[in-house]
């Protein structure tokens, strides 16, 4: 399974501050035992996370986002901020979230349960 | 006064005369009325923004200090001097730190401890969390690198014991000590930066703490009200298992009230998927083993057949009555999880509604609730935008909403992409931008 999270500022353009945007890109091997991660174009693999952490953390994603919808947009804002969460699995089926000034109302859950699995890896050092 | 107040007043006559460069001298009269006159600053701050923010100046500092630890030990870094330490350094500069110390991020004894590279491998280790053959490793690894064949020979795994103790290798251990000696004044630094942002990281704490407070509040309030509406069994067995009310109510509905709790996979929504044979067998799945984890994790220990699949196990547990019983109705289930989301959003509302920042700021607009309703959907939604007001027929004040967001760390880009629009919305109809 491979998980994507992406939220980027639409004010200004991607070329012009390539390294600012905020890129959360996790991966799970076949047996949950190589974990890859990016974050802001850090890539960090880890072999020796814990199992139960990836499972507890893929349970805790899908706890939050199992109301949601595919797509949650405001148009009455010209610019702004554009996110994008993509789960892949292995069968190559992508479930996709996406929204432009608009989230889900449990969003702020999903930056949590990240901070939570990168600290519970770095002993929050980073 | 709030110590993340932002106040951009100094900054203003720049900003004044970067638009009239680009517009034109003709124009400054017109660009300083409307920054300063017909522009309202509402500045507001939420955890995740202050909080990526933090992340963002610790990168640059340690971007910072890594050029800094390049310079004292002696390797040419002048290319270097004026590159931004908001950017991410470029592949050579990556991985001649990467070589010397590990990460630029790694100057907290933590993460230290966690990832000894480079010249780190020297420093004390954690011997339960690293492992000693790692160690080894990086140390041959950077003494190749540094003797970089001025060695007779390349260490390796199989002659690096003898090669502790030729003279070659005291020589390189002073030089290692002396590169040591240099990290360890940066990794001062870096502290002493830390401690500087520490009340930064205080509000962040504190705004956390308090909406985990608020959390627990609603979450008890919400048991008291579905109590009545547990079946009999499950409440005496609550009764029974837990003595407050702070235990009951996470047992029922989990720890975040934003975050679907076990018990909810008891929903229709959720029995009916079970019934659906387009519905995925990995969804299916996670509807098992959710219910199992309500059983397991929340009431009570159960055991089980060691090979048993989700769904085995969770046919398993259901089999047996004590833990059958406990089992709430869908419609209850579909009821309490009605609730908990209008708790939820009433969270939220509390938090900002309750927050000694937004009431200070909402008394320019006195009683006018509309307005403060207005502003509390633009701090949920932590919007950074230009909300264009009617003052009267002719004249339009544009309130500038801003806070620090997830963007990297762009303010001032982004604070003067706002301000342009101020400076342009006076023909523009009612629309944010």
């Amino acid at each position: 399974m491979k998980l994507i999270m992406e939220i980027k500022s639409i004010v200004y353009e991607k070329k012009a501050m390539p390294t600012l945007e905020e890129h959360f890109k996790l991966e799970i091997g076949e047996h949950i035992n190589l974990f890859e991660y990016t974050i802001n174009k850090n890539k960090v693999k880890d072999d020796t996370i814990n199992n139960e952490l990836v499972t507890q953390f893929v349970d805790n994603l899908f706890r939050i986002i199992d109301d949601w919808q595919s797509n949650y947009e405001n148009s009455n804002l010209i610019d702004g901020t554009e996110w994008n969460l993509q789960i892949m699995y292995r069968n190559g089926k992508i479930q996709s979230y996406s929204g432009k000034n608009n989230f889900p109302n449990n969003f702020e859950y999903l930056e949590k349960i990240k901070s939570e699995l990168i600290d519970n890896i770095f002993g929050g050092e980073i | 006064m709030n110590i993340l107040d932002i106040n951009i007043s100094d900054s203003l006559p720049y900003v004044v005369d970067a638009f009239a460069n680009v517009y034109g001298e003709e124009y400054r009269d017109v660009i300083t009325d409307r920054i300063y006159n017909k522009t309202y600053f509402f500045t507001y701050n939420n955890i995740d923004g202050i909080s990526d923010y933090l992340y963002f100046l610790r990168s640059c500092k340690a971007r910072e200090l890594s050029i800094e630890f390049l310079e004292e030990i002696g390797i040419d870094v002048s290319k270097y001097k004026d590159i931004s330490y908001a950017q991410d350094f470029d592949e050579s500069l990556e991985k001649l730190i990467s070589q010397y110390i590990g990460s630029y991020r790694g100057m907290t004894p933590g993460y230290i401890r966690l990832f000894p590279k480079g010249i780190k491998a020297w420093l004390p280790f954690d011997e339960e969390k690293i492992n000693i053959e790692e160690i080894e490793l990086q140390k041959i690894n950077f003494i190749n690198f540094l003797e970089q064949g001025a060695l007779e020979r390349t260490i390796t795994k199989e002659n690096f014991k003898d090669f502790c103790k030729t003279n070659e290798y005291e020589q390189i251990l002073k030089k290692i000590e002396k590169y040591l000696q240099v990290f360890n004044e940066i990794s001062k630094k870096y502290g002493e930066f830390l401690e500087e942002i520490q009340p930064y990281q205080n509000y962040v704490d504190q705004e956390a703490a308090r909406k985990v407070e608020l959390e627990n509040q609603k979450r008890n309030q919400l048991y008291y009200q579905i109590e009545g509406s547990l079946p009999d069994e499950l409440r005496f067995y609550l009764d029974s298992k837990y003595s407050t009310i702070d235990e009951k109510s996470r047992a029922v509905f989990g720890y975040n009230l934003g975050s679907k709790s076990f018990l909810e996979y008891f929903s229709s929504k959720d029995e009916n998927k079970l019934l659906d044979p387009l519905i995925s067998e990995n969804e299916k799945n996670r509807i098992y083993r959710n219910r199992s984890y309500y059983f397991v994790v929340q009431l009570m220990a159960v055991q089980s057949s060691s090979n048993a699949n989700d769904r085995e196990f969770y046919e398993e547990c259901i089999q047996q009555d004590n833990i059958k019983k406990l089992i709430l109705p869908a419609e209850v289930v579909d009821k309490i999880k009605e609730l908990k989301t209008k708790a939820y959003e009433e969270l939220q509302r509390d938090f900002i509604w309750s927050s000694e920042e937004f009431l200070e700021k909402v008394k320019i607009f006195g009683n006018n609730q509309n307005s403060k309703e207005e502003v509390y959907k633009c701090i949920k939604e932590q919007s950074v935008c230009i909300i264009p007001c009617d003052i009267d027929e002719d004249n339009l004040m544009n309130f500038l909403f801003f806070t620090i967001r997830k963007d990297g760390g762009a303010l001032d880009y982004i604070i003067l992409h706002e301000l342009g629009h101020s400076i342009e919305t006076r023909k523009i109809p009612r629309r944010w931008v």
